[in-house]
């Protein structure tokens, strides 16, 4: 749509440039001699209108960069693979091999076969695969001690030759039993290389094999997205199966030895059933078809639509063919990855663009005062030209030419600048992302298209030129007598009815718009409707009522709506737009309101600088220029204030995320640092045991220990027939007095009204048999997480036995966490009552609390070496917390960083408006001068001048900035995240962006301080009469 | 070095305008007296601004010195040379006199804030000086809302509120009407009388310089005639 309509733009503007060349030739003549003649002007004009398409260009390269590399990303991953096939058991469980669902979750390799002969040519390739998890470690020799370990890594067992077929280009070597391809990034994690050992493990068994050969990451397709993955063939995957025994829950002999007595009996139950089910495996069995769609790897997500279709219907056909009944699911993988790295792409241009919105609207503003300015130069050319009877429609038409031709150099140069920007800030923050383990894989790779160019052409061309118009109409309609006798502004005019016309159609828009918000509760229109009304109104009356008084009211009253109707209206900020428009809206109402009530600027201004002799003669110069020039000083004002407002809001914000990061970490982490995660359940696993006789992690490496037991639980479709499949797994945290004494940081949002206090509520876990506490997901609010069941504290919730379905239990919610994914809680004891679940059945999931003065890394890396039979994975919480933290913080930095270009136009603005501003008033200081003010005191007051302006653009902004933050804060952050956050105001921050931004105003004013110093005032004099 | 109020020794003062030097005044001399009031006269181009503009140290000249109650000007540092003019010397130009941001009492308390003048003080001063000259309760208008007549009272009363001791004016009364030029007239007369102040007026009206003690006629850069009234 953007594309259409800039075309239609472009081709409107090539039509209006032939017809002034043509018909126009002197408009188009004079306009060219006015840029020739002031060239440095002219540079300034373009350098100002440059900015906003710049934005513009920036943040849709920013989209389309985020966009091509995530998809980059994407194919790397996945290379040919476009969808895949599981059965319905192995899509609805969270566990895959639980022992109930074995025969459901492995069908026949020849399944593969039979699909990819019915396929046809949508399909490019079938691969029936088996798919395991395993840990992985590194290994200087057959037997010995690991050396790096990696605790997940997919095992992708296949036919190698059928791999080959689409897989790969590479020539694959002929494998052992003993050898294994490695994916690259498995291999880099590892240092791993051809001809290397490495040693699989899964629940104290393992096997060794010697890497054979390392393929790219985009030649080996990953499953889950983390890439450590190892290939096989088919034959080799099923021996490790049986020497695995059944992966999860089938019992080794070795490891049923170090099993406790009373649980054996729990154990044996599980083994038998394993078993037998084992037994009842079809040959060859795999649990997964891997389908390439026809087309290259970027295409294949194209096709994949029609290929599922084609898959499905073979499925179906295979179950008709030889009578069974295998309930198959088919996910698309590489399209829904496309479509969220478009998604992506999409949400980070709007986002760049809305806080490009404030730096577009300054250079919006930059232009109207500049191109004023112009004009205002040169009343007399304007009065003479109107004096010869010249219409003001001829007027402005030849004003719009000169404006025409600033405007498509501007944009041309703004458009190739913002994009040059990004490369720039890309290629630094790819510098920065590499620092990251969490990210520095993905790689953002620069690059935009051609059309997002000509869109920021096409809109820098339409939001310029709309300026320039503005300003243009406003100046044809310059008296003439004003103009040739250059009076400072128009005197009082007779009322005309024609001049209501555009307030009555203004004030007709603001119903419109009002009935059009109200009723779609549309936040920006309700905004926007209101206060349009209002505006019209006072533009409406100003004939007959004091303007001052008139515009004070309406800019009062626009002022007060704008800052506490989203107090009122949470909808407010559901709107993309609506953060700009209240910015906007709070800084011009507050600006206007000044302008028009000198009175609360002088004073106190005079108050301060009064006390200093030196200055006070000049107190009312500095003052008194800006004010006299309401209209440019309020452009200039707002243009900063609206800057200023936006890095307010977000240095506020980014302090009060940062705060409430912490404390909710703090809580949630309660110090601990490390999290060891089994991949397993290991029933009777003691750390202390495990640790025994180790030199590189002892016991006394830990302050404190928490161990949390972690079960699933499953919601049948008989209790609960709507919810969607992937929400029927729960993993619920069996609560242990242990855990409930140390449960003392998680508060509780909502609770039963019978318990008195959250510690009483965790205390009724414990000892009643029914009681459950959700998490914040579960809650029944606006903004939960899609999908999950809701529930109110009081309300009943029924949880069955993941392995025996037939065993249920009612649980009463007796509160609901303040944090997100957090729980579900209820008592080990409930749930062996309730649902059986043995105290065996827990996978565990320790916190470790690392003794001061070690190196948590270190530690970190010990465990997993210790541990890497048991398949933990170590979780550094704390190293991946202040990495999340650093990269939010750069981002937000980064944020900051693109509103700083606002702030660079802002103060070159205020630059360029002094300039122009003395150049003007060259005679007065003459006068000045001549009445005895000395040199430096002229030079002083255009510096204190320009400090004033900047300053008041400062105040408005940093006040109207907190003041909105803290609405945000009460409406966002105190819901999102309750008492975690404290609202504060990051003072030391804002203090420097304050003083760089007044020291820079003030800095641009040496060049205009530099003219004034220059000036004689007998030439100025002379020249004036 | 002499008794005169105001001298100027052989005073001269070259421009060059494209390499090319022009001439706009050389070899003037001539003395002034305290309390005295006279109209420097002569055709347009003949040199009067520039020879007001290197008497006030607007000005370098190009040669000469130029002596004011014992101090040679132009030696004095630009500073204690604008600070010798904000106490002692009051300006009315032709036109634009006036500040257009200020109001006119704002206009005329300017030199008085300049010179250390409490603003409580240089506000009753300006009200005073503004009733003297026929402006009272027009203070708070700026200078847009008055007549042209009006703001050059209002330029009349800023360069005579510090009570400086010479008042320069340059064609003061060339951008008002008949009525207007001679009451501006009669009101310098009138504070000459009172206020014993020197007055020097560069003026092309010959019924204003007729009305004052002397009258020195210029034409092509040099004093051609200075006669005195009777």
């Amino acid at each position: 749509m953007f594309l259409t309509l800039t075309i239609i733009l472009l081709v409107g503007l090539a039509g209006y440039l032939l017809f002034v060349a043509t018909r126009q030739r002197l408009f188009l003549s004079i306009a060219l001699r006015n840029i020739r003649r002031r060239k440095a002007t002219s540079l300034l004009v373009v350098l100002g209108a440059m900015v906003g398409t710049a934005m513009i260009s920036s943040s849709l390269a920013v989209g389309d960069t985020l966009d091509y590399s995530i998809k980059q990303e994407v194919y790397k991953r996945l290379g040919a693979l476009d969808s895949f096939v599981v059965t319905e058991a192995a899509s609805e469980n969270a566990s895959l091999y639980a022992a109930e669902t074995l025969e459901q979750v492995f069908f026949s390799a020849e399944v593969g076969e039979y699909v990819r002969e019915q396929t046809g040519e949508t399909v490019d390739g079938v691969l029936a695969a088996l798919i395991a998890y395993v840990s992985a470690a590194k290994i200087e020799e057959p037997g010995g001690e690991p050396v790096l370990a990696q605790p997940v890594v997919t095992l992708l067992g296949a036919d190698l030759e059928a791999y080959q077929e689409f897989f790969t280009t590479q020539p694959l070597p002929d494998m052992t039993t003993e050898d294994i391809i490695i994916s690259e990034k498995l291999a880099d994690r590892l240092e791993a290389g051809p001809g290397d050992w490495l040693r699989f493990s899964l629940w104290g068994q393992t096997k060794e094999f010697q890497v054979k050969m390392v393929l790219p990451d985009d030649q080996v397709p990953g499953i889950n997205f983390e890439g450590y993955t190892a290939l096989l063939s088919l034959d080799s995957v099923h021996g490790l199966l049986t020497l695995f025994g059944k992966l999860d829950t089938l019992i080794p002999p070795a490891f049923l030895a170090t099993v406790p007595d009373e649980a054996k009996e729990y154990f044996f139950t599980e083994l038998e059933k394993t078993r037998s089910l084992l037994q009842q495996l079809p040959p060859h069995p795999v649990n997964m078809l891997m389908i390439s769609s026809a087309g290259s790897v970027a295409g294949g997500a194209e096709t994949s639509e029609a290929s599922i279709a084609a898959v499905k219907t073979a499925l179906d056909r295979y179950n008709t063919e030889n009578q069974v009944e295998l309930r198959f699911r088919v996910r698309e993988l590489k399209k829904d990855a496309v479509a969220i790295a478009e998604q992506a792409g999409a949400g980070f241009t709007a986002l760049f663009i809305i806080l490009g919105g404030f730096t577009i609207a300054a250079g919006i503003l930059l232009i109207v005062n500049i191109f004023i300015m112009l004009a205002e130069e040169r009343k007399r050319e304007i009065g003479i030209l109107r004096a010869m009877g010249m219409k003001r429609r001829t007027l402005t038409s030849l004003f719009a030419v000169e404006g025409l031709l600033y405007t498509l150099v501007a944009s041309s140069l703004g458009a190739l600048g913002g994009i040059a920007a990004t490369w720039l800030v890309i290629a630094g923050v790819q510098q920065v992302l590499r620092t990251f383990s969490l990210v520095s894989s993905f790689e953002i790779q620069f690059t935009f298209e051609l059309t997002s160019l000509l869109i920021a052409f096409g809109a820098g061309v339409a939001i310029t030129f709309a300026a320039i118009i503005f300003a243009s109409v406003k100046l044809s309609r310059m008296q003439i007598v004003h103009a040739l006798r250059e009076l400072l502004r128009s005197q009082t005019t007779r009322f005309s009815p024609r001049a209501l016309i555009l307030p009555v159609l203004g004030f007709l828009l603001g119903l419109l718009l009002c009935g059009i918000g109200f009723t779609r509760s549309w936040p920006e229109l309700e905004l926007l409707g209101p206060s349009l009304l209002v505006v019209c109104i006072a533009f409406g009356l100003r004939h007959w009522v004091n303007e001052r008084l008139l515009f004070s009211l309406a800019s009062a009253a626009v002022l007060a709506y704008t800052i506490l109707a989203p107090v009122y209206l949470d909808r407010y900020f559901q709107g993309e737009f609506i953060f700009i428009l209240t910015g906007l809206f709070l800084v011009v109402a507050t600006v206007i309101l000044l302008v028009f009530n000198e009175v609360l600027l002088i004073a106190p201004l005079s108050f301060l600088l009064g006390r200093i002799r030196s200055l006070r003669p000049l107190v009312r110069l500095v003052i008194s220029y800006p004010l006299s020039y309401r209209f440019r000083s309020a452009m200039t004002i707002i243009m900063f204030a609206v800057v200023i407002f936006a890095v307010t809001i977000i240095s506020v914000l980014k302090g009060v995320q940062q705060e409430a990061m912490r404390t909710q970490i703090a809580r949630q982490t309660d110090g601990y640092e490390l999290r060891l995660r089994f991949s397993q359940a290991i029933p009777g696993f003691d750390l202390a045991t495990a640790l025994a006789g180790r030199e590189d992690v002892r016991m006394d490496d830990f302050d404190r220990i928490r161990v949390r037991q972690q079960v699933d639980v499953y919601l049948t479709e008989e209790f609960y027939p709507e919810l969607e499949p992937m929400y029927r797994t729960l993993t619920i945290v069996g609560t242990t007095p242990d855990f409930i004494e140390q449960q003392t940081a998680l508060a509780l949002r909502e609770r039963l009204d019978s318990f008195a206090t959250d510690e009483a509520v965790w205390q009724a876990l414990e000892h009643d048999a029914n009681g459950i506490i959700l998490g914040r997901q579960f809650s029944d609010e606006e903004g939960r997480s899609e999908g999950y069941l809701q529930f109110d504290p009081g309300e009943e919730i029924t949880l069955c036995n993941a392995s025996d379905k037939q065993q249920c239990a009612v649980y009463t919610v007796y509160g609901i966490t303040s944090g997100w994914g957090q729980g579900p809680f209820v008592s080990q004891r409930a749930l062996l009552a309730g649902i059986g679940i043995s105290p065996y059945a827990y996978k565990p999931i320790y916190e470790l609390d690392i003794a001061d003065g070690l190196d948590i890394a270190s530690v970190a890396r010990a465990l997993e070496k210790v541990l890497i039979n048991e398949g933990v994975q170590v979780i550094n919480t704390m190293t991946m917390i202040e990495e999340g933290m650093r990269l939010f913080s750069i981002f937000l930095t980064l944020v900051q960083a693109y509103l700083g270009a606002g702030l660079l136009v802002g103060i070159s603005g205020l630059g360029v408006i002094m300039i122009r501003s003395v150049h003007e008033r060259r005679y007065h200081i003459g006068l000045l001068r001549a009445m005895g003010f000395r040199q430096g005191q002229v030079v002083l007051s255009v510096f204190l001048e320009t400090g004033f302006v900047a300053l008041l653009g400062i105040m408005v902004g940093v006040g109207l900035g907190i003041a909105t933050a803290y609405i945000i804060y009460t409406h966002q952050f105190t819901a999102e995240v309750d008492a975690a956050a404290s609202f504060f105001i990051p003072w030391v921050e804002l203090g420097i962006i304050i003083s760089i931004s007044l020291v820079a105003s003030m800095l641009t004013s040496i060049w205009p301080a530099r003219q004034t110093a220059r000036i004689v005032p007998s030439e100025t004099l002379r020249r004036a009469s | 070095m002499s008794a005169a109020f105001i001298k100027a020794a052989s005073l001269g003062k070259t421009y060059t305008i494209n390499t090319q030097s022009v001439e706009a005044i050389h070899d003037i001399s001539f003395s002034v007296d305290k309390g005295e009031i006279l109209t420097i006269m002569g055709p347009s181009g003949c040199g009067k601004t520039t020879l007001l503009n290197c008497l006030t140290g607007l000005d370098e000249p190009s040669s000469g010195e130029v002596w004011i109650d014992g101090k040679n000007i132009h030696t004095m540092p630009d500073n204690a040379r604008s600070d010798y003019r904000a106490r002692h010397m009051g300006f009315v130009f032709q036109y634009d006199n006036l500040l257009p941001v200020l109001t006119a009492e704002e206009n005329v308390e300017l030199p008085l804030v300049l010179t250390g003048v409490s603003l409580k003080d240089a506000r009753q001063a300006a009200q005073e000086i503004l009733a003297r000259v026929g402006l009272e309760g027009r203070g708070h208008h700026k200078p847009a809302e008055l007549s042209g007549g009006q703001r050059q009272r209002v330029a009349i009363a800023r360069a005579l509120v510090n009570k400086p001791l010479i008042i320069w004016a340059d064609e003061p009364t060339g951008d008002l009407d008949d009525k207007t030029s001679v009451e501006i007239v009669e009101l310098f007369l009138e504070l000459n009388r009172t206020l014993q102040q020197t007055f020097i007026i560069v003026s092309h009206d010959p019924d204003l310089a007729a009305r004052t003690q002397r009258i020195i006629r210029m034409k092509a850069g040099t004093i051609v005639e200075d006669t005195r009234n009777s």
